[in-house]
């Protein structure tokens, strides 16, 4: 069994993202991720993307989310070079100062 | 609060197959006997096609990658990847929607989910004729050898 560079190498990997998120403000706050597999049993990673409130906004989600989304899967690559699929979950701030989940933070 | 969350969860689930039955209908709709494309339309798996729709998406990464000049292929492409592309997230979003009762949604994510599927219609919509659009149709429902 091949075990996914991602997995393997997970502070590289968190090093890659990081890069990217810096690119990504002021409309991304942070992006925080986790690694597992997903429903279909494929290895995979997590990311739990907090967007300013500004960037929330009904009217410019949709474009803010490609870019984020464009931004990593062109960038990192998690996939093609680190053998994983990616997955995204979004949150304003104002969402998570209420919600305060753990893992979000 | 309880009812909210459930309707985070409902809006989640009903993109998913609100696209789901969009590319079952638009198959089945080349079959010629109306009165079987139910019939038809049942042997869709939802696995499978979150399957062929990650590796479309993968196989469309690596052209768009060699930055090819604008094309009406490559407009084609573009939209492809967009439906295939949303499928698969959409996939995985609805089962944590409807069986991974301990994930938090908030109004933002289910929003995200809800205008990426819209988007998803309009492509399929400025492409459903070409014949990239049909064969992809064709890709998930026919069985691939290798399984």
């Amino acid at each position: 069994m091949i075990i996914p560079k991602a997995f393997a190498q997970p502070d590289e990997f968190a090093a890659a993202i990081a890069e990217v998120e810096r690119q990504l403000h002021p409309n991304v706050v942070y992006i925080r991720h986790s690694l597992g597999n997903d429903w279909t049993g494929e290895p995979a990673v997590f990311f739990r993307v907090l967007l300013s409130d500004a960037a929330s906004k009904r009217e410019q989600l949709l474009n803010v989310t490609k870019q984020i989304r464009d931004a990593i899967v062109w960038q990192v690559e998690p996939l093609e070079q680190w053998g994983v699929l990616p997955y995204f979950n979004y949150r304003s701030q104002s969402e998570q100062a209420v919600m305060k989940e753990e893992a979000w933070a | 609060m309880k009812r909210t969350r459930a309707s985070l969860r409902r809006a989640v689930s009903t993109a998913y197959y609100a696209l789901f039955h969009l590319l079952v209908t638009e198959t089945t709709l080349n079959w010629s006997r109306p009165e079987t494309r139910a019939a038809l339309g049942r042997l869709f798996e939802h696995g499978k096609m979150k399957r062929v729709c990650d590796k479309r998406v993968s196989d469309l990464n690596k052209i768009f990658k060699k930055r090819p000049p604008p094309s009406p292929e490559l407009a084609i492409s573009n939209q492809l990847g967009v439906i295939a592309e949303t499928f698969a997230e959409a996939y995985e979003q609805r089962n944590d929607a409807d069986y991974e009762t301990s994930k938090e949604w908030s109004r933002t994510d289910a929003l995200n989910q809800v205008e990426a599927v819209s988007a998803a219609f309009k492509s399929w919509e400025a492409i459903r004729n070409e014949p990239a659009a049909q064969a992809f149709l064709f890709s998930l429902l026919a069985k691939d050898r290798r399984e």
